[in-house]
C-alpha cells in the first residue's frame, strides 16, 4: 500500500497481487482512497483515476526503454508493452466529501499504483525492489 | 588343436572388438553422399546427351555473363549468410551459432584488402570446390562446399564475375570464437577428405532431364541438405537420413522427403510449387524464419521451369518418416475462443487473446492476409514448437510476391514463460498435437537463433 500528497489530492492505494516461481506479477485488485477537494463531475474523477492507476502499473511491470548503438530498440507494442484489457485488476476507487480547494486527479492516480504494487511485491516476496520496471528476476524462485 | 592360452584369447578378443566397433563408428561416420540414392546411370557433364543441367534457364543462356551470374547467385543463395541484417549484401559478418563455437561468414565483395578482390578464379575455384582459400588455408564447412563442389566450373566462374561486378565492402568480419580443436584450420582437410569429394555434378542417362535439373538445383545450388538433413558426429550431413529434417542455428528444418505424413507426400505439385516461389501455399501455412529468407532470395527469384524441375527431383528421394511428426491437423480450429482443452496454461490464451488473435483469428485463418493462417503449418503442427517459439520471439518481416508482411517479434517484451505459453496454446489449438515448452526451452532457443 502506499499513501502520498499528489498534485495537491491525498490518495492511498492498495494493490493485491500474486508473484510466481518465475517471478511473474499478476495483479489481483486495486483500491484507492482519494481527497481530491471539492468534486464537480464524479464520473470525471474516478475515470481520470482509474486510467491513472492502471498507467502507473504499465510502468511499474513493463515501462522500459533501451539504447543500442544511440538509438532507441523499441518500435511498437509488442517491444513495449502496455497493461492489456484482460491484465487489468479489479479498480475500486473511493472518493471522499470533501469541500477543500480542488486538487489535481490526471496523475494522481499514476503516482500511486507505482509504490502501493511496489510495497504489495515486498509484503508478498521480501524482495524490495528498487528499479523500474519490476526485475522479475529477483522476484523469480524458480530459475530458468 | 592346441587351446589358446588365456592370454591369446584376450588378444583375439580384444582386436574383435576394436573391428566391430571400427566398422560400426565407419557405417555411422561415413555415410553415402548426397545423390548416392540414384547412384546408377551416372555420367560425366560431356558424356551426358540431354539438355545441360547447369547454368542458368534457358530464357538467361544468350544473357551476359554477370547476368547469368546473378541467376547463379540467387539460387546458390550467398546473400543470406553473407549478409548481416541491414548491412551492405556479400559484406559478411553474419553470425552462426554452432556447437563448437561462433562463426562468422566473411566478405565477398570484390575489395582487395578485406574481400575476395585479390581472387584469382583458380583461387575462387578452388574455395567454392574444396574449401581451400586464397591462402591455402582450409575453410569451415559452415560455407557448404561439400555441396557446392558439385557445381560446373563455369557456373562457379559465372558466380565469381557477378560478385566482382558489385559495389565492394571494406568490411572485415569479427574473429571466429571457436574452443579448442575445432580452431584448428587444417583440421577441416581430414573432414574434407571423408566428406567433400572434390566431384562434378554427373547427370543419370536414366533419368529425366527435369530430374537431372532439379538434383542440380537442390543438391549443388540450393544445398537444401545443409539445412533438411541432420548431420553426424563431424557435423556432416548424414545421407542415410537424407531430408528427414533437423534443427539448424535454433530453427527446426522439416521432412522434405515423399513422406504421407511428415514429409511433402500430401502436397500437390501446385502447392509445392507456391510455397517455394512465394511462401505460403494454402493448406500447408507459410514459410517463416530461415525457409522465408530462402524463399525471398533464392527460390522466388528462380524461373518457373527450375521451381517445377525442384519439386520433380524431391519427388524421387527415399521416403523417411520423422517419428514425432503426424499429419497436420487439416481443419480450422472453431471460431469460438472459450474452445479449447482445459488442460493449456491459460497464460497463453491470455496472451494468444491481447497480441495474435487480431490476426490469426481464433480459428487460425488469416484475417488480413492467408500468410497469416496457421491452419496446416507444419510448424504449428510441430509438437517440439521450436519454430512457433522462434517466430514468436523475433517476428518476421518480408516483402512478399503481393506485398509487405509484418508479424511483429514478441521476444523483447514477453518473458520467456510467457512465450512458452502461448506457443504451446498455439500448437494445443491448431496442431495435431499439444507442444509442452518451458521457459527453459525458449531461453535455449534464444541462445541458438541469436546473433
Amino acid at each position: 500500500m502506499a499513501a502520498q500528497i499528489s498534485f495537491a489530492s491525498f490518495i492511498a492505494t492498495v494493490v493485491e497481487c500474486e508473484v510466481d516461481g518465475a517471478g511473474e506479477v499478476k495483479l489481483r485488485r486495486v483500491t484507492s482512497a482519494v481527497d481530491t477537494g471539492i468534486t464537480v463531475n464524479p464520473d470525471t474523477v474516478m475515470a481520470q483515476l482509474q486510467g491513472g492507476l492502471v498507467f502507473g502499473l504499465t510502468a511499474a511491470l513493463y515501462g522500459e526503454i533501451t539504447l543500442k548503438k544511440g538509438r532507441v530498440q523499441q518500435s511498437n507494442f509488442h517491444d513495449y508493452r502496455m497493461l492489456r484489457i484482460d491484465e487489468v485488476p479489479k479498480i475500486d476507487v473511493h472518493l471522499i466529501k470533501s469541500g477543500e480547494a480542488p486538487g489535481g486527479i490526471g496523475e494522481t492516480g499514476a503516482t500511486a499504483s507505482i509504490p502501493a504494487l511496489r510495497n504489495a511485491i515486498y509484503a508478498a516476496t521480501g524482495v524490495a525492489l528498487r528499479r523500474m520496471p519490476i526485475e522479475r528476476n529477483l522476484l523469480a524462485t524458480t530459475h530458468t | 588343436m592346441k587351446p589358446l592360452s588365456t592370454r591369446r584369447r584376450i588378444w583375439l578378443i580384444g582386436a574383435l572388438a576394436i573391428l566391430v566397433i571400427g566398422a560400426v563408428v565407419a557405417w555411422r561416420m561415413l555415410p553415402p553422399n548426397a545423390l548416392s540414392f540414384a547412384a546408377a546411370h551416372a555420367v560425366t557433364l560431356a558424356d551426358y546427351a540431354g539438355p545441360s543441367p547447369i547454368g542458368a534457364p534457358p530464357e538467361l543462356r544468350s544473357a551476359d555473363l554477370v547476368t547469368r551470374g546473378k541467376y547463379l547467385v540467387d539460387a546458390a543463395d550467398c546473400i543470406v549468410c553473407h549478409t548481416t541484417d541491414g548491412g551492405q549484401p556479400f559484406a559478411g559478418g553474419r553470425a552462426f551459432v554452432t556447437p563448437f563455437g561462433i562463426l562468422y561468414s566473411p566478405n565477398i565483395t570484390a575489395d582487395r584488402e578485406t574481400g575476395i578482390g585479390a581472387w584469382s578464379d583458380a583461387d575462387f575455384l578452388s574455395a567454392v570446390h574444396k574449401g581451400i582459400d586464397n591462402q591455402g588455408r582450409r575453410l569451415y564447412p559452415a560455407f557448404p562446399y561439400e555441396s557446392y563442389t558439385l557445381l560446373a566450373d563455369e557456373d562457379v566462374l559465372a558466380i565469381k564475375a557477378y560478385l566482382f561486378s558489385l559495389p565492394v565492402a571494406h568490411a572485415t568480419s569479427p574473429p571466429n570464437s571457436l574452443k579448442f580443436p575445432f580452431n584448428q584450420r587444417w583440421l577441416m582437410g581430414i573432414w574434407s577428405a571423408f566428406y567433400s569429394p572434390d566431384q562434378r555434378f554427373r547427370p543419370r542417362e536414366n533419368r529425366s532431364p527435369e530430374w537431372n535439373r532439379g538434383a542440380y538445383l537442390v543438391e549443388a545450388l540450393g544445398h537444401c541438405g545443409d539445412c533438411h538433413t541432420p548431420r553426424n558426429l563431424a557435423q556432416a550431413p548424414d545421407n542415410r537420413h537424407k531430408f528427414e529434417g533437423a534443427v539448424t542455428s535454433g530453427w527446426r528444418a522439416y521432412n522434405i522427403t515423399p513422406d504421407a505424413a511428415s514429409g511433402i507426400g500430401q502436397w500437390s505439385d501446385a502447392e509445392l510449387i507456391a510455397y517455394l516461389s512465394a511462401g505460403h501455399a494454402t493448406g500447408h501455412g507459410s514459410a517463416a524464419g530461415p525457409m522465408a529468407e530462402v524463399v525471398d532470395a533464392s527460390l522466388r527469384n528462380m524461373a518457373p521451369a527450375d521451381v517445377r524441375a525442384i519439386v520433380t527431383y524431391l519427388r524421387t528421394i527415399p521416403a523417411i518418416r520423422t517419428h514425432d511428426l503426424a499429419a497436420p491437423e487439416a481443419s480450422p480450429a472453431s471460431d469460438n475462443p472459450k474452445s479449447i482443452e482445459a488442460s493449456v496454461d491459460p497464460r497463453g490464451k491470455q496472451i494468444f487473446e491481447g497480441a495474435c488473435a487480431s490476426c490469426h483469428g481464433w480459428s487460425g485463418v488469416g484475417v488480413l492476409t492467408n500468410y497469416a493462417t496457421l491452419t496446416g503449418n507444419r510448424a504449428v503442427n510441430d509438437p517440439s514448437a521450436i519454430n512457433v517459439a522462434q517466430i514468436v520471439l523475433s517476428g518476421e518481416q518480408r516483402i512478399a510476391v503481393d506485398g509487405a508482411l509484418l508479424m511483429p517479434g514478441f521476444g523483447a517484451a514477453y518473458s520467456n514463460t510467457e512465450i512458452a505459453a502461448v506457443a504451446n496454446y498455439v500448437t494445443a489449438r491448431f496442431g495435431a498435437a499439444p507442444s509442452r515448452l518451458t521457459a527453459q526451452d525458449v531461453a535455449e532457443f534464444r541462445r541458438l537463433s541469436s546473433e
